[in-house]
């Protein structure tokens, strides 16, 4: 049991449990907190529709990251912390200057599915109605941009159709671009559970990576990055031939399928080049062929593997081509599911949030609508047209037409493509202003106005998951200092800036019933008729919305409960409602590998891990699955010429990642998952925690031509050895160290209870004062404890004061000849050492106790060692693995590493 | 049967020392015992003990009788005569007898040397008998237990090698204050590198010990007993007694009386047979391949050898090797092997060191095997570091990296 976090201030003294929504990925998974005392015990909330009560390894230590350790706690300005009423009237001032001076368009908000519905709500409002201008982007512009436009090109509207029920009920599951195992836990989980109770159904993964999410399938397609349009094209034309679509369907209830088809039947009309083409066999390619003919219950599950493409629209519309064609759509267990990565992009997408779109599933395209939600907000400076969208928004800032930008809970430093010309942009923006609960990241390093906003647990309001399901985040938590809530800063900003009167909300409730008022306004079917409805609540009452349970939209008189499985009335939401097919020309990737390049470097997230780390980087647990980000490679190109001529790459080795825009230094590791030309980089890493791990510096800037979206899972990159003088790790405790030593080097930080671990890498002669310089060996309260082998040029140090470890240093030019850290990190909260535990210290491990190894059960820490050694002694299935190692009986999320390694016995 | 024993070969074996009382377990061990009539010499009044305890006599942490080894009932039940007191005057190697200074004859078939050394007294200036005290034996630390503990001038000790340093800390132990001499730039130079010979004399140095290193005794100031030393730079010490321990001689002046060939010590071929047929030596008193002896642990081999040959003739023979030396000093841990600052230039060093608790372990490595070895502090893993060099075990690169933490670590890091 942890102990408390110091700092936390309970919101109110009472025994009660807190049900409130995890922060994390799009699934939404409703958490009970235990908020009768600081310690925060968290566990699944067994009522949520999202995860009936189970937790991933995330959700289950988000406790874990709420510590006061590096928040913002009062607004800075210039460098100076100020009040709020300063920082406020700094913000409307800046604003207020920059509309007098250059106009509507001169300002920006770049936002984030982090925010809550109705801090979004009033964010857009604010833009969109008083300042007059769309310039409002998302981060949701990374994630899923491309699955909105296919939608909307599809169905008239952004109408995700499926629910989570339907993960259960489908025959055939078929994910593509989705490592479900990682990124969405909690529903592979629940397709993993449906697989097993029911065995005939099939699951298909379509990923160029063999991924964890592999584990569960009956086949994978390891497929050429960016051939999913083609291979989708390719089942249309192939049940066209067989006769076996829909034509009912297709006839009643959509347009445009004779040049959809002719369109896949001349790119894939034929089954051999097309297997040829995306580099699978004909075998392989007929299965999913007769599977897909012959299963009805077909679901196709996509995430950003389908959506960060310069083409991404095409490839979702491709998807929902074949859905549309068999009439697989607004049917139990049958449709075109996109799944978000965060936890309310669904939200923003919903108040309008993106530059694209205008509020409410409006858009700009239809001055009927501008000038509705202009009567309706009585704005008084209604923008009129499409703003700019993430990338662009970007390069206005660049070339100077943005001169304003206000930057909600995202870290676009690290997250956007060609991230060092976007610090370049903001660097140069005369009014950077960013809204964070974290003091130091990336971005606020190059902020002008620096605004503590609240963070989980302390805000509170509502959230939409990637079923639609709107459910509340709860607040459990005083905001410490001059922490308030985003709706807060914007409304105070509005107010102080002159709109007074439209922004006069004294709570989230407010806000969410103007935002119910406006999904219902006019929509009725005469004036217009759009699929966001929640007319149903207009008369919610404060303690109703209080007391909300998940309940999926719409809402409406004809539907006042959850759960419409949408279009089961075949109603599209275009003038005709009838659906449209897209004729798809498939694309590949934009940049194709070359001599210099010779490598596709695709991109993706950590089990444990959560973007930009902010969060996550708080709890330790979380950095033991994968504590340094490594650049996968095929073992087989640890031979390539390209990759070092003559010579070979071994895991551990540190290598110079490098794009036409910029590089990176990583560590190798290899996993034949891979095709071999492929690498794989994980997106978390920032400059808070690396030295040079951004891997958005090597992305281009390519986006969809429709979506905006960038093309982030994809570069061609060139990879050569960094030779090292030395790899390092030093731990400390003092949390202020910096490897300043190490700047244009390697280093790595990692968090830990006691400690932060620091992985180094050199190419210059280690120099010991660079970790020593603030212990004074000569003072009787200081003692080092050292080990050497200078032929080796292995070193290990330890710096005690008091008899309290404070420091220890381990070095040599072999990885090979570290010892782990683990276990010395465990002595950094011991106030005495025993004579065999300093010893012990330079060996990395108590010769009585056991290395355990890698970490792969990080719930109840459970090494790869300790795995091998149970499977060894007899554990030869994962419920005697479980029995006898706990492992995998928590949060599950190692299941698929356990039988990896199970699997490895035979 | 009776007239069998009347036939046995007599051994007769001069002294009655360790190396003596080695080779009669040995004996026992074997059986051997029974084949001969076996008889011992001793010029002390003493049965066996262990030597290298004395100092914890001195240091009053133990009794004589804590030490014994072999008392007289040991050698009545293994029917081995001893003759305590018996000063040999001359070996008379035609008529293979022995001739003591008392006039008694014994008559050997097998003769056995095991007369030890002496402690080597550096012949300066008022130096005599009375005033230069050593720690050798039983009468010496009698001697030094007799030095008055009122007197607070220091105890002077000549020589900070092992038996300097262990007759040192018995004298502080009954409460002298002691000042240790020594003419190297660290003490225990044969056995230590700089840093652990700092690290031990500091260790030292608290439990009370002086040390003046690089520096030699010049003269002794004595009226009726000894009252200051003078030092080659001149400097003046009070003292009250002076003990010399700068090392020890073989006592060879019986062999070179009766004929054997001697060199520094008595010299010995690998099968311990000295220059005369039926004359066998062991112990301090040999030289054999240009080395003399201090330590046990070779000389327990020679015994070994000795006894196996006269079970069964000739078949085992004596090899010089390294040995390993632990200071016997209370609480305070020292072992050694092997050079401490290798020559060898393609030697590899590995260093642990927690200074401020005293422990430093050192092992050097010449062509990938252990070559010698420092281990202060702790010292637990000596004797697995002396028999991997023993065993010239091959290090590998895995494990190189925790063969200085010691056997737990070694060994778990096994491909």
């Amino acid at each position: 049991m942890k102990p408390p976090l110091p700092g936390l201030v309970l919101k109110r003294l009472n025994n009660q449990t807190t049900r409130t929504t995890c922060p994390y990925c799009g699934v939404g998974c409703g958490i009970e907190v235990d908020a009768s005392n600081t310690n925060l015990r968290m566990k699944g909330d067994a009522q949520h529709p999202a995860n009936w009560g189970k937790l991933c390894v995330k959700g289950s230590a988000v406790g874990e990251t709420l510590g006061m350790e590096g928040r913002l706690l009062q607004p800075i300005v210039n460098g100076e912390a100020v009040d709020t009423d300063t920082a406020v009237a700094a913000v409307a001032d800046g604003l207020n200057r920059v509309l007098a001076q250059y106009g509507s368009d001169a300002i920006g908000f770049y936002v984030s599915g982090q925010l809550l519905t109705e801090d979004y709500y009033v964010a857009n409002k604010l833009i969109k109605g008083f300042i007059g201008t769309a310039n409002i982007d998302t981060n949701s512009r990374l994630c899923m941009a491309s699955a909105v436009a296919g939608y909307k090109r599809a169905f008239g509207s952004d109408t995700v159709p499926c629910s989570y029920e339907d993960l259960n009920q489908a025959d055939l599951l078929i994910l593509v671009g989705s490592n479900a195992a990682w990124t969405h836990p909690i529903l592979y989980q629940q397709m993993a559970q449906a697989k097993r109770d029911f065995p005939h159904k099939k699951v298909v993964v379509i990923d160029p990576r063999r991924t964890a999410t592999c584990d569960f399938a009956d086949l994978h397609l390891a497929i050429t990055p960016g051939s999913d349009a083609l291979l989708f094209n390719g089942l249309l034309a192939y049940l066209a031939n067989q006769h076996a679509l829909d034509q009912d369907f297709i006839v009643q209830h959509t347009q445009g399928f004779a040049e959809a088809l002719a369109s896949a039947q001349q790119s894939a009309g034929d089954l051999n080049k097309l297997a040829q083409a995306c580099g699978i066999c004909l075998d392989d390619l007929t299965r999913l062929c007769s599977w897909v003919k012959n299963t009805p219950k077909m679901l196709t599950f996509y995430s950003q593997g389908v959506n960060q493409s310069s083409s991404g629209v095409d490839k979702s519309n491709a998807i929902i081509n074949l859905h549309l064609a068999t009439g697989r759509i607004g049917k139990i267990g049958a449709g075109p599911f996109s799944i978000t990565g965060q936890p309310n992009a669904m939200g923003g997408r919903e108040v309008g949030g993106l530059a694209n779109q205008l509020a409410a599933h409006m858009d700009f395209n239809q001055p009927e609508s501008i000038e509705r939600v202009a009567r309706f907000w009585q704005a008084q400076n209604m923008a009129q047209q499409n703003g700019l969208k993430a990338v662009d928004l970007f390069e206005a800032v660049d070339n100077g037409q943005i001169k304003a930008i206000w930057i909600m809970h995202t870290n676009p430093v690290v997250s956007m493509p060609d991230a060092d010309f976007v610090r370049q942009a903001l660097e140069k923006c005369p009014l950077v202003i960013v809204s964070d609960n974290m003091a130091d990241t990336d971005t606020t390093r190059v902020a002008d106005i620096v605004l503590p906003a609240a963070g989980w647990g302390e805000k509170d309001g509502t959230v939409t998951n990637s079923d639609r399901t709107i459910s509340r985040q709860r607040a459990f938590l005083q905001a410490p200092g001059l922490v308030q809530a985003d709706w807060w800063w914007i409304t105070q900003v509005a107010q102080k800036m002159g709109f007074k009167t439209a922004f006069n909300y004294q709570s989230p409730y407010d806000i969410f019933k103007e935002h119910v008022a406006l999904s219902a306004f006019e929509n009725d079917g005469v004036f217009s008729r759009r699929d966001f409805n929640l007319s149903g609540w207009l008369n919610l009452s404060a303690q109703q919305y209080d007391d909300l349970t998940p309940t999926a939209w719409p809402i409406t008189a004809q539907n006042p409960q959850r759960n419409a499985r949408m279009f089961s009335d075949a109603a599209f939401f275009t003038p005709n409602q009838k659906a449209n097919f897209i004729a798809i020309q498939p694309k590949l990737p934009l940049e194709m590998p070359s001599e210099n390049y010779p490598f596709v470097l695709n991109t993706g997230r950590y089990r444990d891990q959560w973007h930009t780390m902010t969060r996550t980087a708080k709890a330790d647990r979380l950095l033991q699955h994968r504590r340094e980000p490594l650049l996968s490679l095929h073992p087989l190109d640890c031979y390539s010429d390209a990759l070092q001529p003559g010579g070979q790459i071994k895991a551990g080795d540190i290598v110079k990642v490098s794009s036409r825009l910029g590089e990176t230094l990583m560590r190798v590791e290899f996993d034949d998952g891979l095709q071999p030309g492929q690498v794989f980089a994980p997106i978390h890493w920032t400059s808070v925690y690396a030295s040079n791990a951004r891997i958005d510096r090597l992305i281009p800037a390519v986006v969809d031509p429709i979506s905006g979206q960038p093309e982030s899972k994809h570069a061609v990159v060139n990879i050569e050895l960094w030779a090292v003088n030395h790899h390092a790790w030093f731990l400390s405790s003092d949390p202020n160290w910096f490897p300043s030593a190490y700047q244009n080097a390697y280093w790595i930080k990692v968090p830990q209870q006691h400690t932060t671990l620091w992985f180094l890498a050199g190419q210059h002669t280690l120099n010991l004062t660079d970790f020593s310089a603030e212990f004074d060996v000569q003072s009787s309260s200081v003692e080092c404890i050292s080990y050497n082998d200078n032929a080796m040029q292995v070193g290990r140090y330890a710096w005690l004061k008091d008899g309290q470890l404070q420091a220890i240093l381990c070095f040599a030019p072999r990885l090979d000849d570290l010892p782990a850290s683990d276990w010395v990190a465990s002595l950094f909260n011991q106030t005495e050492l025993t004579p065999a535990q300093r010893l012990a210290m330079m060996a990395g491990r108590d010769a009585g106790i056991e290395d355990v190894g890698n970490m792969i059960c990080s719930c109840f820490q459970v090494g790869e060692n300790t795995l091998r050694k149970a499977i060894k002694q007899g554990a030869y299935s994962l419920v005697e693995l479980g029995k006898v190692t706990c492992a995998g009986t928590n949060c599950g999320s190692c299941i698929p590493e356990l039988k990896q390694l199970l699997a490895e016995r035979i | 049967m009776r007239v069998a024993t009347q036939i046995k070969p007599d051994l007769l074996i001069i002294g009655l020392g360790m190396a003596t009382m080695k080779l009669l377990d040995e004996m026992v061990e074997l059986n051997a015992h029974k084949r001969f009539n076996v008889q011992v010499l001793s010029a002390e009044s003493e049965a066996g003990y262990n030597r290298i305890l004395l100092s914890h006599v001195l240091a009053g942490q133990q009794s004589l009788a804590q030490i014994t080894t072999h008392d007289q009932a040991w050698f009545d039940q293994h029917g081995i005569s001893v003759h305590f007191s018996q000063k040999v005057a001359q070996i008379d190697t035609q008529k293979t007898k022995v001739i003591t200074k008392s006039d008694a004859v014994f008559q050997y078939d097998k003769l056995v040397l095991a007369t030890g050394s002496q402690a080597v007294r550096l012949p300066v200036k008022g130096a005599n008998e009375q005033n230069l005290l050593t720690f050798r034996d039983v009468q010496d630390v009698q001697r030094l237990l007799t030095i008055p503990p009122q007197n607070p001038a220091p105890v002077v000790v000549v020589g900070g090698g092992l038996l300097g340093l262990e007759a040192a800390y018995g004298l502080v132990k009954q409460g002298h204050q002691v000042t240790v001499l020594h003419r190297s730039d660290r003490i225990l130079s044969q056995q230590l590198d700089n840093e652990a010979g700092r690290m031990l004399q500091n260790q030292l140095e608290r439990l009370g010990i002086t040390f003046r290193l690089n520096s030699q005794l010049a003269a002794i100031q004595t009226e009726q007993n000894v009252n200051g030393v003078m030092l080659d730079d001149g400097t003046h010490l009070d003292a009250k007694a002076l003990v010399m321990a700068v090392g020890i001689q073989p006592n060879i002046e019986l062999a070179q009386r009766s004929g054997l060939l001697c060199k520094q010590g008595v010299l010995v071929d690998q099968q311990m047979q000295t220059s005369q047929a039926d004359i066998l030596a062991l112990g301090e008193c040999v030289e054999f391949d240009g080395h003399t002896y201090g330590l046990v642990a070779p000389i327990y081999r020679q015994a070994k050898v000795i006894a196996q040959n006269l079970l069964k003739d000739g078949s085992r023979v004596f090899a010089n090797q390294i040995s390993s030396t632990q200071l016997k000093v209370s609480g305070i841990h020292v072992v050694s092997f092997g050079s401490p600052v290798p020559s060898d230039s393609t030697a590899q060093t590995l260093v642990y060191q927690d200074k401020k608790q005293g422990v430093y372990r050192k092992v050097v490595l010449v062509s990938g095997r252990v070559h010698s070895a420092v281990l202060l502090g702790q010292i637990q893993d000596a004797q697995w570091l002396f028999n991997l060099y023993l065993q010239q075990t091959i290090i590998s690169a895995h494990q190189r990296q925790s063969l200085v933490l010691g056997q737990a670590y070694y060994e778990r890091n096994v491909a």
